[in-house]
């Protein structure tokens, strides 16, 4: 590897290293301006990164490359999930900026850990050697355990800090001895050479190869919040800031199923008997623990913890199907996370919109009659919770269809009716908060105003979640080039 | 030359102390303590299969994890300090706000 070669590399590093630099540049523009200046323009500043972050990304779409000895890849794929990662990143600034004045922590370094959190994201998206991918998932975890106890004089803030980062260790800890194992076994950190040494005759057997792969999963549920290793998930979720909670209920997620449709369908497709078991298991049990967990909730976000968690389950049927047949599988689940990520942000828009002084805004009872206290903001709860159960016409019922299509077609019926039946239950605590606001007179009277910011960022997700769900073509035509990248 | 079983059956104890140690002690500071030797188990692992392939990919990987180490210590120890000042203590059991 030559000079010259590093600096084409790095050219093709353009959205990250404006990520960072906008970080950078705004953790010293919050210390030397005077505390008069009005941290809006930091968040304005760094969403204007994230924006332009996001045009360079749409101008790599196409490219297939290895950059730095394989370290990283500049593919479709990439560019599909650092584009997820980038509007997820820019919509919860959006709401932030309400949030933070109502809640009184107006602090600049709030944002610049945004950025260097979608910055380890950004990177796991497009790692392909599990040096980049640990790099990537411990920038993520750090800035976000900094995140959660960011209002330091409340404890129940603290509290989530504290439980996040030392299960968020424990993982890691777990993980890195698996990929360790693994290296041991296979004699290298890169996924394509781990998959010519794994498809070896002979190579895909062996009691620490295994145990390597079932730590590599035990970790990877941890960070994924699979069930039984959620336990850590609903109370970081309900004690850190509620945009936080948005954040922290995309980003690490989708960026951590990044990596494991890049290792475990594509790399250790020789092993895929043994993870496909595992898989199988573990999402059955996740979509139906995490379902009756949220059925006895009486906070909402709390209920939104639950529900990704069993949204989780549900994009692991779609992993388990690549077992049979890759390219349906790996697309079901790139266009469950497409409609997640715009419902679920939405959601947690909603209940920062509620939430005002002294009040959070959180409990079920704090919906009752939003249907008229405020029309618009009903309207798009609704959306978002018929998105996440699967109704049509939002995109939450195609994207629940693929998932159990993939699921049928890869001959694992009983997971699709297991999802299918638990897609049922879980009307009943999805559609709780529509029977509140609309069939529930309201305990205050005062009308919610929309700040700009939130407005925007609701109407977009709103939008997005109707036009998947109404025209699914060009969402499909993207999972599916994505898809012919990876393969 | 020591062969590699010795060093992988180190590195299985120190990971599996550091479990045990992570499950039983309430000390916060114990516990991270605990944590860090789990990372260095697997970390020791690194260096040992890296020596006797000689590939050189497990040091650079253990040198990323040591600063990462590292980096988390120091985020981690501020999380117990503000703990510290909110509530006077730092034992695992009194952290019972949040719950199903």
């Amino acid at each position: 590897m030559n000079t010259a070669q590093l600096w084409t590399d790095t050219l093709y590093l353009l959205p990250e290293i404006i990520i960072a630099l906008t970080g950078l540049l705004a953790l010293v523009w919050d210390f030397i301006s005077p505390e008069s200046v009005k941290k809006s323009r930091l968040a304005l500043f760094s969403l204007f990164g994230i924006m332009l972050a996001a045009v360079f990304c749409f101008m790599q779409a196409g490219l297939d490359k290895q950059i730095f000895s394989n370290l990283l890849a500049v593919d479709y794929f990439a560019v599909v999930y650092k584009i997820i990662l980038l509007v997820t990143a820019g919509m919860v600034i959006l709401m932030s900026m309400n949030y933070l004045k109502v809640q009184d922590t107006q602090r600049g370094e709030y944002y610049v850990l945004i950025l260097f959190s979608t910055l380890g994201m950004m990177v796991m998206a497009a790692a392909t050697n599990f040096i980049s991918m640990y790099l990537g998932l411990e920038l993520t975890a750090i800035s976000c355990y900094i995140l959660c106890g960011f209002m330091i004089k409340d404890k129940a803030s603290n509290e989530s800090a504290i439980k996040y980062f030392i299960l968020g260790l424990f993982a890691s800890a777990i993980l890195v001895y698996g990929i360790s194992l693994i290296y041991g076994v296979c004699g290298s950190l890169n996924f394509s050479q781990i998959q010519q040494a794994l498809s070896r005759p002979g190579g895909n057997s062996g009691v620490v190869l295994l145990t390597g792969m079932v730590m590599l999963i035990v970790g990877f549920g941890f960070k994924m919040a699979v069930v039984p290793f959620h336990m850590w998930m609903p109370d970081v979720y309900e004690g850190a800031p509620t945009p936080v909670t948005a954040f922290m209920s995309i980003g690490p997620k989708v960026a951590c199923f990044a990596v494991a449709l890049r290792f475990f369908p594509i790399a250790a497709y020789a092993l895929r008997v043994q993870w496909g078991f595992i898989f199988a298991i573990l999402a059955a049990i996740t979509i139906t623990l995490a379902n009756f967990h949220a059925l006895r909730q009486e906070s909402v976000k709390r209920m939104l913890a639950y529900s990704g968690i069993s949204h989780v389950g549900y994009a692991l049927i779609g992993l388990v199907a690549t077992t049979v047949d890759r390219q349906i599988g790996l697309m079901s689940v790139i266009v469950y996370f497409l409609v997640y990520f715009t419902a679920n942000v939405g959601a947690f828009g909603v209940i920062v919109l509620l939430c005002q002084k002294g009040r959070m805004g959180e409990k079920f009872d704090d919906f009752k009659g939003l249907g008229k206290r405020s029309p618009f903001a009903a309207m798009l709860m609704t959306i978002f919770m018929l998105s996440l159960l699967g109704i049509p016409p939002t995109g939450g019922f195609l994207a629940k269809v693929w998932v159990f299509a993939a699921a049928v077609k890869a001959d694992y019926m009983w997971l699709a009716v297991i999802g299918v039946i638990n897609a049922i239950i879980s009307a009943y605590y999805y559609l709780r908060v529509t029977v509140m606001m609309y069939m529930h007179d309201p305990e205050e009277q005062s009308s919610l105003s929309f700040t700009p910011a939130l407005a925007v960022a609701l109407y977009i997700m709103a939008f997005f979640t109707l036009y998947m769900g109404v025209f699914p073509g060009s969402f499909f035509e993207l999972a599916k080039k994505s898809v012919i990248a990876l393969l | 030359m020591v062969s590699i079983t010795w060093y992988l059956v180190v590195s299985a104890l120190l990971f599996t102390i550091g479990l045990i140690g992570v499950l039983v002690k309430r000390n916060i500071i114990m516990v991270f303590l605990c944590l860090e030797l789990m990372l260095n188990a697997a970390n020791l692992n690194m260096v040992a299969f890296s020596h006797y392939s000689s590939n050189i990919e497990g040091q650079i990987f253990t040198i990323f994890s040591i600063t990462v180490a590292a980096a988390e210590a120091v985020v981690g120890l501020a999380i117990v300090i503000s703990l510290f000042r909110n509530g006077g203590n730092i034992n695992i059991d009194e952290f019972n706000i949040l719950k199903w």
